[in-house]
């Protein structure tokens, strides 16, 4: 088997809304694998974006575990999050989130900088990354010159561009419409075909989690159904 | 992440809000530049009022004057004392003075006691002059003076009437003193005797001749009786070379003094008046002194050196020798506990030039332990420098609180800042930027504030330091008696560099708050969607 590169443990969040109690994430257990496409689709509300804020170690869970690479996230403080977030992890957000006052190669090179890597070494590896998604020619664009699509595509190149062994995407297409959804979801698939990455990919869409690897399905903070692709389509295959 | 990299942001980060960057620079710039302009009229007051003291002596004199009571041989300042100071380390040069007093007539004027300060050449060399030359240095026994432009005004009244034009009359005494012919008086005291100088039955009239044009002595009819007291051995001296004065033994004084319608045409005046307020009775001996030139200054204004006569200090002393016997009491001179006058002359002061003003404290102290009494400059200044530092606190204190202003307007902004900036930081977090990297960003936004405020307020300070300068500084350090091209306003290089470090730190301690804040923020804003 596959190298465990996630362990959700008996995962809890509990939200206080006056004096109810809202079960966000009631008692979730799940593996992720190394250089696996994994899409957590559940509605709105369904508590999936929590998981994934969790994951990356942006909300601390009430209990339980996330254990990813041996490490548990959930004990560390912000400082170890953030340099456990640097050193292994790309994000993808639904809103893109470039900088606005940056153009595209820099803000590819932008997750670089806070490792320190010195300016030209971190342009050279932008304007790969760059070329990789297929945008050199926007490199000196500004975000506000670009469309969503290319936005996006500009995300993803600065999720890969530290080279991360996991990488986590919020509803990547939420702002895309179908055709750009379609090439996005494309692009992902790819690299985690070649580049050997694990993406951990949340959204509400079931045609775009159809891509993926493994297809975690969430309803009420509960999982529901875990299908495996893969040998759905060798049993398809045979 | 480098430090070129969090400079880059922070700037570009500033550059993104122009505006409101510029509106809270502009709040730095009034605040340095009110500290800084503050700062440097304090500075430039004291830098005025140092110039004065360096102008009348600097720091590196001591003057030395006598503790002792007169009686007391050991500790009085003559040749003697002179050698001993001069063996001390570190002392340069010294220079003595010589005080004598004497009446003196001029014209149909006459002042009962001048002063006259015998000073080395040097000495004089600083002295500026109104019209004249500076006394010669010739020790020939014949008395040239400089005359302080003030003695005239201040001492001299009317032989006749004891009238003082200046104070009574409100007018200067038409008399010049350079073309004119001009007396010393000399009284003889034998140091045991009780000699009566008194002049209340003096019959003295003199002739005076006002007007420049017959300052010649052929006009100059003067008689007098000379003392009958006097020494024989000084009766040869007497009759000095110079003719404007012409010395007659005769008992009875007849001069006549005609009416000088350029001073006073009601001036009556009849020969043999007992009313006479004149010093020159009898019983002086009026030699000739030449006047050769008068100190800077009109009738009005007034310098260190306007209320005295100078001499040469070599010219003085063979003065005094020629007209006084060894036992006579020569004025300002001291005597022994006998009443005995010393048979060389004593100094009034010493002024010591030491060659260091590190060394001054050394060396004032060395001759304090000799007995002699001595102050420094340094010591007035270091006093003076003290009060100058509570005015400068309190002028900067004033600017201080503009700077205050521009703080909290620094903190305000970069608050704000960071509300607007909530998401793009959440993204930052996420993409694995450190809690330390973000405070160092906003820290360094905050003190680039700071420091653009800074170097823009020094330059402000400037502009307004050579307005002050040119344009209000020369009025106000004439009326308070300073020179005119003194700066009111003085901003030397540390104070340039302190400011730019202040402003920088004020921007930065403005700047920690909500850069604290900046690193609490939640990653999680960067999830959420809008």
């Amino acid at each position: 088997m596959d190298n465990v590169v996630i362990e959700v443990k008996d995962l809890y969040k509990i939200f206080r809304v006056g004096s109810a109690k809202v079960h966000a994430l009631d008692g979730v257990d799940f593996k992720v694998y190394e250089g696996e496409f994994c899409a957590i689709v559940g509605t709105s509300g369904s508590g999936k974006s929590t998981l994934l804020n969790m994951l990356a170690g942006l909300e601390k869970p009430t209990k339980g575990e996330v254990i990813i690479d041996g490490q548990h996230i959930e004990k560390m403080r912000e400082n170890k999050l953030v340099r456990f977030r640097r050193d292994n992890v790309g994000f993808i957000f639904q809103s893109f989130n470039l900088l606005g006052t940056l153009n595209a190669l820099e803000n590819v090179a932008l997750p670089l900088s806070f490792r320190g890597v010195p300016k030209e070494v971190r342009l050279k590896r932008a304007i790969k990354m760059l070329k990789l998604v297929g945008l050199k020619e926007h490199a000196m664009h500004k975000p506000s010159q670009m469309s969503g699509g290319q936005q996006q595509r500009v995300g993803m190149a600065r999720a890969l561009v530290v080279n991360p062994r996991i990488m986590f995407a919020d509803e990547p297409t939420g702002n895309l419409d179908s055709r750009t959804s379609k090439e996005m979801m494309n692009l992902m698939r790819e690299v985690v075909n070649e580049h050997h990455k694990t993406l951990v990919m949340v959204t509400h869409d079931d045609s775009l989690a159809a891509i993926a690897d493994r297809v975690i399905r969430i309803v009420d903070g509960k999982i529901v159904n875990i299908e495996d692709r893969r040998t759905k389509v060798m049993e398809e295959s045979e | 992440m480098r430090l070129s990299d969090i400079l880059g942001m922070s700037l570009s980060n500033l550059w993104r809000r122009k505006i409101r960057s510029f509106l809270t620079v502009l709040g730095v710039i009034i605040g340095t530049a009110s500290i800084v302009v503050m700062l440097s009229l304090g500075l430039g007051l004291k830098q005025a009022t140092m110039a004065e003291v360096n102008s009348a002596g600097g720091l590196t004199e001591i003057f030395v004057t006598s503790e002792a009571d007169y009686g007391d041989g050991e500790l009085l300042l003559d040749d003697n004392t002179i050698s001993k100071i001069m063996e001390i380390e570190n002392v340069k040069s010294i220079e003595p003075q010589l005080n004598f007093t004497m009446p003196i007539m001029a014209g149909k004027y006459e002042s009962d006691e001048v002063t006259i300060i015998g000073v080395t050449q040097e000495y004089l060399k600083d002295i500026e002059l109104e019209a004249g030359e500076l006394p010669t240095s010739k020790a020939d026994g014949d008395l040239t003076l400089l005359f302080g432009n003030q003695v005239l005004n201040e001492s001299f009244y009317e032989s006749a009437t004891g009238i003082y034009p200046y104070y009574e009359k409100d007018e200067v005494p038409q008399v010049d003193l350079l073309r004119s012919a001009v007396f010393g008086g000399i009284t003889k005291e034998e140091a045991d005797t009780d000699s009566d100088t008194d002049s209340e039955d003096s019959t003295t009239m003199v002739k005076n001749d006002v007007d420049p044009a017959f300052s010649d002595a052929d006009d100059f009819e003067s008689e007098f009786s000379d003392g009958n007291d006097f020494d024989s051995s000084d009766d040869s001296d007497s009759s000095s070379d110079n003719d404007d004065s012409d010395t007659t033994e005769d008992n009875k004084q007849t001069i006549t003094n005609p009416l000088d319608d350029l001073v006073d045409g009601d001036f009556e005046f009849d020969g043999g008046n007992s009313g006479s307020a004149s010093v020159f009775t009898s019983d002086v001996k009026r030699v000739p002194v030449k006047v050769s030139g008068i100190t800077v200054g009109s009738e009005s204004d007034y310098s260190d050196f306007s209320y005295n006569c100078y001499a040469d200090m070599d010219c003085l002393k063979a003065f005094i020798k020629k007209n006084y016997g060894l036992n006579d009491v020569i004025p300002e001179q001291p005597v022994d506990k006998n009443g005995k006058p010393y048979k060389d002359l004593k100094y009034s002061q010493l002024v010591v030039n030491v060659d260091g003003s590190e060394n001054v404290e050394d060396v004032l102290q060395t001759i304090q332990e000799m007995g002699y009494r001595g102050d420094a400059n340094k010591e007035w200044i270091e006093e003076t420098e003290k009060q100058f530092m509570i005015i400068e606190a309190g002028l900067g204190g004033i600017g201080a609180v503009a700077m205050l202003v521009a703080a909290i307007s620094i903190a305000n902004t970069m608050t704000m800042s960071i509300y607007e900036r909530t998401k793009e930081i959440g993204v930052m977090k996420v993409l694995g930027c450190s809690l330390g990297n973000i405070r160092s960003m906003f820290l360094s936004e905050a003190a680039f504030i700071g420091f653009i405020g800074g170097v823009a307020g020094i330059i402000l300070s400037f502009i307004l330091s050579i307005i002050v300068n040119h344009f209000i500084a020369p009025t106000i350090m004439e009326d308070n008696g300073f020179d005119a091209s003194l700066k009111i306003s003085v901003i030397p290089l540390w104070l340039i560099l302190a400011a730019i470090g202040f402003s920088t730190v004020i921007g930065m301690l403005a700047g920690f708050f909500p850069a604290q804040r900046a690193t609490k923020l939640s990653p999680l804003a960067a999830i959420r969607n809008e």
